[in-house]
């Protein structure tokens, strides 16, 4: 099954950089396709070559500890973009299955722990946790 | 004034950045804007930097105009050490610049204002109705991110263009793939456009009003060093203090722009207004087949006028990349190290301007204009006259007057967290 796996967040907003840090750890020791997409989940619209599983790692608000999200665990999620600068990763996920004509089969989001965007408040051992369970879906 | 009804949203939804808006009703209806993002202190940030620095920290006021405030400040330095670029980078910044406008219109249009004009609440109602449309916008959008991708070089705060040039050029191969995408994607702004042409603009907001836009350098570009005015009135940017004052308002951090005292607009309606003679090509066609929806006293037509430019922009990078042979040159390093710039440019919400002062490769002063911090007062404006219009023809659900004044303010496509700033401390 080929995949394809995804990092959201912005390197200078506190607690939202967690998805970054992860691509930054992982980007040169694995084989995998990984994309770095900014704060912005309407690139994969632009970058998905037909891969049936999609990873997303993304900061997640209102969690104390990395989540693992599949299917429709993501899709039950209600959140919505409240502007260009906050635009919902799980809204723009929706709207990309409407307009995709091909669609990942199965998605998984690794959600890190976030409570600012001020300063960052996860530590090294979240972003571990994080990589491990990646690796878990990529082997 | 006794207040009979009113109409409060703390959290306008789709809009950029924090605003609610407070519409009262009584023996006059008033309403007003209340910009609740904190301010955001750049020009202070960037006191005592050296240049190159500053000019990394402009873009972080915003990720999705940080192309704009990226290639600003770097006019203005360079303005300021007499720095003249090659053709060359003056191109690929123009096409980067575009690149930015046809992903910020497409982002506006479909997510976050074509929804009210069919009646939907957000976005994915939409695209689970019309998956067509939006995909549209979804062909758009990524053709412009593409494009700054290649050229800014980056995903987020593209840091590839420096002052005097680029730090790494994009191949030529890489141009040809935004020449091949730029033909694919032409039917899809031609069709956004003529999706508009099933509407027509409340009537209620029409108001003779001066728009303000950049007397372009090349054809209908972003570039220039000169601002013309509806009322035939234009002036240099080191000027612009004589003509474009700010003053604020208690519930709000945004300073509010006024041109000779008076408020104004700025932004796609107010570009096609003063600069519609410099279209070209398919955008120039449409223009003339359907100018009706071109209305200067009507916000509203500023949502016509953003399909129209994707049109043009997607044309004009076609044309570039048609015609640019990628060769390999250095930065124009700047011989001086001390100086005074101005620059302004055109962002997708309308004039930016930037003002630098340069002491031993030091900024010791830095001012920054967003457009929407300029059409700040008029929005209100127009706020308050679509809720007095409706009011007074007999609409009495609080409820239907307040998504229409949203709308209105989505027609203008503000942008709150660009506009708080502080000019000092």
């Amino acid at each position: 099954m080929k995949y394809l796996i995804v990092f959201l967040g912005s390197s200078i907003a506190g607690d939202d950089a967690a998805g970054y840090d992860v691509y930054m750890r992982i980007k040169n020791k694995t084989k995998a396709r990984i994309a770095y997409l900014g704060t912005d989940l309407f690139k994969l619209y632009g970058i998905y070559e037909g891969e049936e599983k999609l990873i997303i790692v993304d900061a997640v608000y209102g969690i104390e500890d990395v989540i693992h999200l599949k299917n429709e665990e993501i899709f039950s999620i209600d959140d919505k973009s409240e502007g260009m600068h906050f635009l919902s990763a799980i809204e723009a996920l929706k709207i990309l299955k409407t307009v995709m004509k091909k669609f990942p089969e199965e998605i998984h989001l690794i959600g890190l722990p976030a409570k600012s965007f001020e300063k960052i408040t996860y530590d090294e051992k979240v972003i571990n946790k994080a990589i491990k369970e990646l690796k878990k879906l990529i082997e | 004034m006794k207040i009979e009804r009113e109409i409060k949203n703390d959290h306008l939804a789709r809009i950029e950045g924090k605003a609610g808006v407070v519409v009262e009703i009584g023996d006059e209806i008033r309403a007003r804007i209340n910009v609740t993002e904190g301010p955001r202190f750049f020009e202070i940030l960037t006191k005592e930097k050296n240049y190159e620095e500053a000019a990394a920290i402009c873009p972080r006021i915003c990720s999705f105009c940080s192309i704009p405030h990226k290639l600003t400040p770097l006019e203005a330095i360079e303005n300021a050490l007499d720095v003249e670029v090659t053709e060359q980078t003056k191109l690929l910044r123009q096409m980067l610049y575009f690149g930015n406008m046809v992903e910020s219109h497409a982002l506006h249009l479909y997510l976050f204002a074509i929804p009210d004009y069919l009646g939907y609440h957000d976005a994915l109602s939409m695209a689970k109705e019309y998956p067509d449309l939006m995909k549209n916008g979804m062909d758009l959008k990524n053709f412009g991110a593409m494009v700054q991708n290649i050229i800014g070089s980056r995903e987020i705060h593209p840091e590839n263009a420096v002052v005097g040039g680029f730090g790494k050029l994009p191949e030529q191969h890489e141009i040809e793939k935004i020449k091949k995408m730029a033909y694919n994607v032409i039917d899809a702004a031609v069709a956004t456009v003529e999706f508009f042409l099933d509407y027509e603009y409340p009537s209620y907001v029409n108001l003779e009003r001066n728009h303000l836009a950049i007397k372009p350098h090349n054809g209908y570009g972003v570039y220039g060093d000169e601002i013309v005015a509806s009322d035939g009135f234009y002036f240099s940017v080191d000027k612009y203090k004589e003509y474009i004052g700010e003053d604020i308002a208690p519930y709000s951090f945004a300073k509010r722009g006024k041109y000779k005292g008076e408020p104004f607009m700025v932004g796609a309606l107010s570009r096609i207004v003063n600069n519609h003679n410099l279209l070209e090509g398919k955008a120039k066609e449409l223009l003339n087949s359907h100018s009706e929806f071109v209305k200067a006293e009507n916000s509203f037509s500023n949502n016509f006028c953003q399909a129209l430019e994707i049109v043009y922009f997607i044309e004009k990078i076609a044309e570039m990349a048609e015609n640019i042979k990628i060769r390999k040159e250095e930065r124009v390093k700047p011989d001086k190290k001390d100086g005074k710039g101005y620059a302004v440019t055109e962002a997708p919400r309308g004039l930016l301007i930037y003002e630098v002062e340069i002491e031993n490769d030091i900024i010791k002063y830095m001012n920054v204009i967003t457009p929407t911090a300029m059409f700040l007062p008029m929005m209100e404006i127009d706020a308050r006259n679509m809720a007095e219009g409706m009011w007074k023809n007999g609409y009495k659900d609080i409820d239907l007057i307040g998504k229409k004044v949203e709308m209105v303010i989505r027609a203008y496509d503000p942008c709150i967290s660009c506009s708080v700033h502080v000019i000092r401390l």
